[in-house]
C-alpha cells in the first residue's frame, strides 16, 4: 500500500519564500506605518522644546508667544540676507522659531544673489498686494508710453512733408526756410532722445517690482517738454507763417495741414499729460520698494500689506559709557521686539491718526516740514499722519497764511493723537497777535477731543511774559485739569566750567538715564537724548485723580533754573544761582487721567529734525541731516517721541520694550600669534600623532 | 543582554585591531581641528556651531565607512552561518554589532571634546549648546549606522554597502535639503521633506535646543532600519 502524504506537511521551496517573504514585507511596512505616525504625534501633539543657551535667547517672550497664538489672519516672514554673518545668523533663528511657534506664520530664507526665482516671486507677491492702489498710475504711464510712441510716429510721418515745403520752389526768403530746417533737424534729433527715455521708462515699468512713480515723473517732464519745447513751438510758427497773406497758396495748405497734425498731436498729449497729473504716486508701494531693494533686511508680508524691516533696525548700538566701563560691546538686539510690533501694527483694523499742531509759518511733515523724521517712523507704523494750523497754513506760494480750516477728522472708530508743537511766546506789542494766535483754539480742541477718547502730546517753549503773569491757556489747561504746572518763565541751566576758572551755562543739557516708570522709556536704556532750553514743570496732586508718570529728567550736580530773560539771550555769561539749584528738574511727563492720557514736554525743539537727525562726522564736526550717514547721536529724542505716541494710542505693544544685550562667548581678543599657533600645532598635529602613537601601541602589543 | 554586551565589545575590540580605525581616527581628528581653526580666532565667537554643522554632512562619508563591514565581511567571509548558528537572535546580532560600531564612532568624537577643552581654555563658552550640539552628532551618527548596517546585511560586497549606503544618507541630507527648496515641489511635500531632512533636525542641537520632535524623529529612525536588518537576516535562514 503507498503511505499517504499529508499535504500540510509538504512545503515546496516557492511557498515558503512566499509565506516568509509576505510576513517580512508586512512587518516592515507595518513598522514604517508606526514610525510615520509616531513621528506624526511627537510633530503635532507631543512637541515640547527646551532651551538650554545660558540666556534663553530662543526662547520667546510672553507676550510674543501670546500674541502668535492669537493671530487672526497668515503672515509670511522673508529674510533676505546675501551672506549670513553671526548677526544675520541670529535674525534667522528668531524668524524660524516665530515660524515653529505660530501656525499662521509662513517662514521663508531668501539670498537674493542666488535664489533668484524665489526672489522674483516674493516681488511678485508683494505686487500683488498693491494691485488696485497702482493701477491708476499704471494704466496712466501706459496711456504716456503709448502716447510716447504716436508722438515718435507722428514726428517721423511730418518729416516728409516738413521737405516738401523746405524744398518748395515758391518758399519765399526769409524766416520760413531756415525755421523749417531747424524743425527738420529737431525732429530727426528728437527721435533717438524719445526711444531712449522710453528704453528706461520701459526698464522702470517692466521691473518685477515696477518704479512707476520715476515712470510718471519721466513721462511727465518728457512731455511736458515736447509740447512746451517743440510742439507748441512749431506749431505757433508755422500758424502765424500760414496766415502772411504774401505766402503763396501753394505752400499755404501743405503748411496749414502740418499746424492740423502737429495741433492733434498735442491735443492727444495734453489728454494723456492731464490724466498723468491727475494720479499721485503710492507712497506706501514706494516705501516698502525702495526697502526690498536693499539687501539684508525681513519683509513681513499680511494681509494689511508689507513690511520691510531693514536689519539695522534689528540692533541698537552698544552704550560707550557702558563699553568703556565693562569692556564688553556686543549690539543689543532688538529683533523680537521689532517683529512682534510690526506684527502687531499690521493686525490693526484702524491705524491711528496723528495730527501735528502748529502755530508757526514752517510746515510740521512734508517736504521741509520740521518733524519730518518722526513722522516717517510713524507713517512707516501705518499711522496716518497729517497736520492743522490753527490760523490757516501759511502758503510759500502766496506768501501769507491760507484761511484756516477746521481739524482733520478722525474716521468712526478711529483714534486720534494731537500732537501740540511748541507755539510762540506771546508778543506783548501785539495784542491782537496774542489773540488770534490759535493757542485757545488748540485748548478748546484738546478738551473736546480728549473727553471723546483722542490722546494727546503737548511741547511748550519758554514764555518770558509767564515772568510778568502772562497768561497762557496751555498752562492754564494743564494747571486746572492735569495738575501740571510748567515754569516756562525759566530755563534749566548746567553749569561749564571754562579755562581760567570762568563759567557758563550751558543750556543743553545730555540725558542718559531714563526713570522705568513706564516701557516708553524703559526701551531708552543706554540710549542718549538732549534737551535744549527746558522749562522745569512741577506735578502735584489735585481732585481730579491724575496719575503722573516722569519721563525726562535733567540731573547733574550743578543745574539750576535760570529766569533772567537777559542771560537767557547770553547764557555764556549766566552763573550758578545755588537759590534756584537741584540735582533733579522734571522737564518731561506722562499722565493718566481715568482713560485718558497725555504727555508734556517743557522743551521747544527735543523732537524736531534739528535734533533727531543730527549727527558727528569724524573730524568735520556735527549737524542735522548728518544722522542717515553717521547714526543718529541723539538716538533717544525719537525713540522717546514714537514711543510716547505708541504709548498714547494705548499701543505699548509696538514699543522696543526691553532689547535683549546678545549673549555672544568671544574667545579673549588678546590672544596672541604664538598661542594660535600653539593651538595649532596640538590639534592638527597633536592629536593625529598621538592617535598615531596609540594605533602603533596597539600593534606592537598584539604582535607579542 | 549579556550577550548583546559580548557582541558590541567584540565588534569594538575588532575595530581597534585593525589599522583602518586608526587611520579613521587620524584622518577624522585633522579634518575636524581644520574645521574647528575656520572659525577659531581672537575675538571669534567661542562655539562649536559652525564645526559641528559641518561633520553632519562629513558623516554622509563616515558612517558608511564604519558600517560597510558590520555584516557584509561576515557574509562574504561565510562566518554568518556560524554567527547564525551561535546561541543568539538576530536581534541580539544587529543590537550588539549597532552598539560596537556606535562605540567607535563615541571614541571617534574625542576631538571635539578636545576643541571643547580648548574654547574653556580661551573663553568662557555657553555649554548648553555645545553639549545638545554633540548629542545631536551622536544621533545623527547612530541613525546613519543603523541605515549602513541595514545596507551591510544586504550584501556581502563591503563596496556596495557603503555606495548605497552614502546614497541613502547622502538623499537624507543633502538631497532632500535641495528638494525641500525646489519651487516645482508642491507645499505641503515640501513640508514633508523638511521633516525628513536630517540637516534640519540636527539644526536645533547645534543652536542648545532639544525638540521632542527630534528625539522621536532619531530614535525612531534608528528602531526601523534595526528592525529592517533583523528581518533581512531572518530572511537569510530560509532563502
Amino acid at each position: 500500500m503507498a503511505e499517504k502524504h499529508d499535504p500540510l506537511t509538504i512545503e515546496s521551496q516557492a511557498s515558503r519564500r512566499i509565506k516568509y517573504g509576505l510576513n517580512v514585507t508586512i512587518g516592515v511596512l507595518a513598522a514604517a506605518a508606526i514610525v510615520v505616525f509616531v513621528n506624526w504625534i511627537g510633530y503635532r501633539t507631543l512637541y515640547k522644546r527646551f532651551d538650554f543657551t545660558a540666556t534663553r535667547k530662543y526662547t520667546l517672550s510672553q507676550q510674543t508667544r501670546k500674541l502668535l497664538t492669537e493671530l487672526e489672519k497668515d503672515y509670511r516672514i522673508v529674510t533676505l540676507f546675501t551672506d549670513l554673518r553671526p548677526v544675520h545668523e541670529s535674525v534667522r533663528d528668531l524668524v524660524d522659531e516665530y515660524g515653529r511657534y505660530a501656525r499662521r506664520i509662513d517662514v521663508q530664507h531668501i539670498d537674493p544673489s542666488i535664489d533668484i526665482a524665489r526672489h522674483e516671486q516674493l516681488f511678485q507677491d508683494v505686487l500683488k498686494r498693491y494691485e488696485n492702489d497702482l493701477k491708476p498710475l499704471a494704466d496712466a504711464v501706459d496711456r504716456g508710453q503709448a502716447t510716447v510712441q504716436r508722438v515718435r510716429g507722428e514726428i517721423a510721418a511730418l518729416l516728409g512733408p516738413l521737405k516738401e515745403v523746405g524744398e518748395h520752389p515758391d518758399l519765399p526768403a526769409g524766416q520760413l526756410g531756415p525755421f523749417i530746417q531747424r524743425v527738420r533737424a529737431a525732429f530727426s534729433q528728437l527721435d533717438p532722445q524719445l526711444a531712449e527715455v522710453d528704453r528706461k521708462i520701459e526698464d522702470d515699468v517692466s521691473h518685477a517690482l515696477p518704479n512707476l512713480s520715476r515712470a510718471r515723473s519721466d513721462l511727465r517732464g518728457l512731455l511736458e517738454r515736447i509740447d512746451a519745447d517743440v510742439l507748441t513751438a512749431a506749431r505757433d510758427e508755422f500758424q502765424r507763417q500760414a496766415d502772411e497773406p504774401t505766402l503763396a497758396n501753394a505752400l499755404k495748405e501743405p503748411l496749414l495741414q502740418i499746424v492740423r497734425r502737429l495741433q492733434q498731436t498735442q491735443d492727444q498729449l495734453q489728454k494723456t499729460l492731464e490724466a498723468i497729473r491727475l494720479t499721485e504716486p503710492v507712497e506706501s508701494y514706494d516705501q516698502v520698494r525702495s526697502d526690498l531693494m536693499a539687501t539684508q533686511s525681513i519683509a513681513v508680508l499680511g494681509p494689511g500689506g508689507v513690511r520691510v524691516i531693514p536689519i539695522t533696525e534689528m540692533f541698537r548700538e552698544p552704550d560707550p559709557q557702558q563699553v568703556q566701563q565693562t569692556g564688553k560691546g556686543e549690539l543689543s538686539f532688538l529683533g523680537e521686539e521689532k517683529l512682534t510690533g510690526t506684527l502687531l501694527g499690521m493686525g490693526l483694523d484702524q491705524p491711528p491718526l496723528v495730527v501735528f499742531v502748529q502755530g508757526g509759518r514752517a510746515p510740521a511733515v512734508g517736504p521741509g516740514g520740521e518733524y519730518e523724521q518722526v513722522a516717517q517712523r510713524l507713517r512707516s507704523a501705518d499711522f496716518e499722519v497729517e497736520q492743522w494750523n490753527p490760523t490757516g497754513q501759511f502758503s510759500q506760494q502766496f506768501g501769507q497764511p491760507m484761511p484756516p480750516r477746521p481739524p482733520p477728522e478722525p474716521k468712526p472708530g478711529q483714534k486720534a493723537l494731537w500732537i501740540v508743537l511748541p507755539f510762540a511766546p506771546a508778543n506783548p506789542r501785539n495784542p491782537m497777535g496774542m489773540a488770534n494766535d490759535g493757542k485757545q483754539q488748540t485748548v478748546d480742541l484738546l478738551k473736546r477731543r480728549l473727553d471723546e477718547g483722542d490722546a494727546a502730546m503737548v511741547m511748550l517753549m519758554m514764555d518770558p511774559m509767564a515772568a510778568f503773569g502772562g497768561t497762557n491757556p496751555f498752562v492754564e489747561w494743564l494747571g486746572e485739569e492735569w495738575a501740571i504746572t510748567p515754569q516756562l518763565d525759566r530755563v534749566v541751566l548746567e553749569e561749564v566750567r571754562l579755562p581760567n576758572r570762568r563759567t557758563s551755562g550751558n543750556a543743553q543739557i545730555n540725558v542718559n538715564e531714563w526713570p522705568t516708570d513706564l516701557p516708553v522709556t524703559t526701551a531708552l536704556g543706554g540710549m542718549q537724548a538732549v534737551f535744549v532750553h527746558s522749562s522745569p514743570l512741577i506735578v502735584g496732586s489735585n481732585d481730579r485723580e491724575v496719575k503722573h508718570h516722569p519721563l525726562v529728567e535733567l540731573r547733574g550736580q550743578r543745574l539750576w533754573a535760570e529766569s533772567d530773560f537777559q542771560v537767557l539771550q547770553a547764557t555764556n555769561q549766566a552763573k550758578f544761582d545755588a537759590a534756584t539749584s537741584q540735582e533733579t528738574f522734571l522737564v518731561g511727563v506722562a499722565a493718566e487721567k481715568g482713560e485718558q492720557r497725555l504727555i508734556m514736554v517743557a522743551d521747544p525743539i527735543w523732537a524736531s529734525d534739528r535734533i533727531t537727525t543730527f549727527g558727528f562726522l569724524p573730524g568735520l564736526g556735527g549737524g542735522p541731516g548728518l544722522a542717515d550717514i553717521a547714526g543718529a547721536a541723539f538716538p533717544a529724542n525719537s525713540e522717546l517721541f514714537v514711543n510716547g505716541v505708541y504709548w498714547l494710542a494705548g499701543l505699548e505693544q509696538l514699543i522696543a520694550a526691553s532689547p535683549r544685550t546678545q549673549d555672544i562667548r568671544r574667545i579673549k581678543p588678546q590672544m596672541n600669534h604664538g598661542e594660535l599657533v600653539a593651538y595649532r600645532w596640538l590639534l592638527l598635529a597633536g592629536m593625529p600623532v598621538t592617535v598615531a602613537i596609540i594605533g602603533v601601541g596597539v600593534w606592537v602589543v598584539r604582535r607579542k | 543582554m549579556n550577550k548583546t554586551l559580548t557582541i558590541a565589545r567584540r565588534e569594538l575590540s575588532s575595530f581597534f585591531f585593525s589599522p583602518v580605525a586608526y587611520v579613521a581616527l587620524i584622518v577624522f581628528s585633522f579634518v575636524a581641528s581644520l574645521l574647528f581653526f575656520s572659525t577659531f580666532g581672537p575675538g571669534a565667537p567661542a562655539t562649536l556651531r559652525a564645526e559641528l554643522n559641518w561633520i553632519v554632512w562629513l558623516l554622509v562619508f563616515i558612517a558608511p565607512g564604519l558600517s560597510m563591514r558590520l555584516l557584509s565581511e561576515e557574509i562574504r567571509s561565510g562566518t554568518l552561518e556560524m554567527l547564525m548558528t551561535a546561541p543568539v537572535n538576530d536581534t541580539q546580532v544587529v543590537i550588539g554589532k549597532w552598539l560596537g560600531a556606535m562605540g567607535f564612532f563615541v571614541v571617534l568624537l574625542i576631538p571635539l571634546l578636545i576643541h571643547t577643552v580648548v574654547l574653556e581654555w580661551c573663553a568662557e563658552p555657553d555649554y548648553g549648546p555645545i553639549l545638545t550640539g554633540l548629542v545631536g552628532v551622536v544621533l545623527v551618527g547612530g541613525l546613519y549606522l543603523a541605515i549602513g548596517l541595514f545596507v551591510s546585511a544586504m550584501t556581502g560586497n563591503q563596496f556596495i554597502s557603503f555606495l548605497i549606503t552614502v546614497l541613502i544618507t547622502g538623499f537624507l541630507t543633502i538631497g532632500l535639503y535641495m528638494l525641500a527648496r525646489a519651487q516645482w515641489v508642491p507645499g505641503s511635500i515640501q513640508e514633508a521633506m523638511y521633516y525628513l531632512n536630517v540637516d534640519q533636525q540636527f539644526e536645533g542641537f547645534a543652536k542648545g535646543l532639544i525638540d521632542t520632535g527630534n528625539f522621536i524623529f532619531f530614535f525612531s529612525g534608528i528602531l526601523l532600519f534595526l528592525f529592517c536588518a533583523v528581518k533581512l537576516l531572518e530572511s537569510k535562514r530560509w532563502r
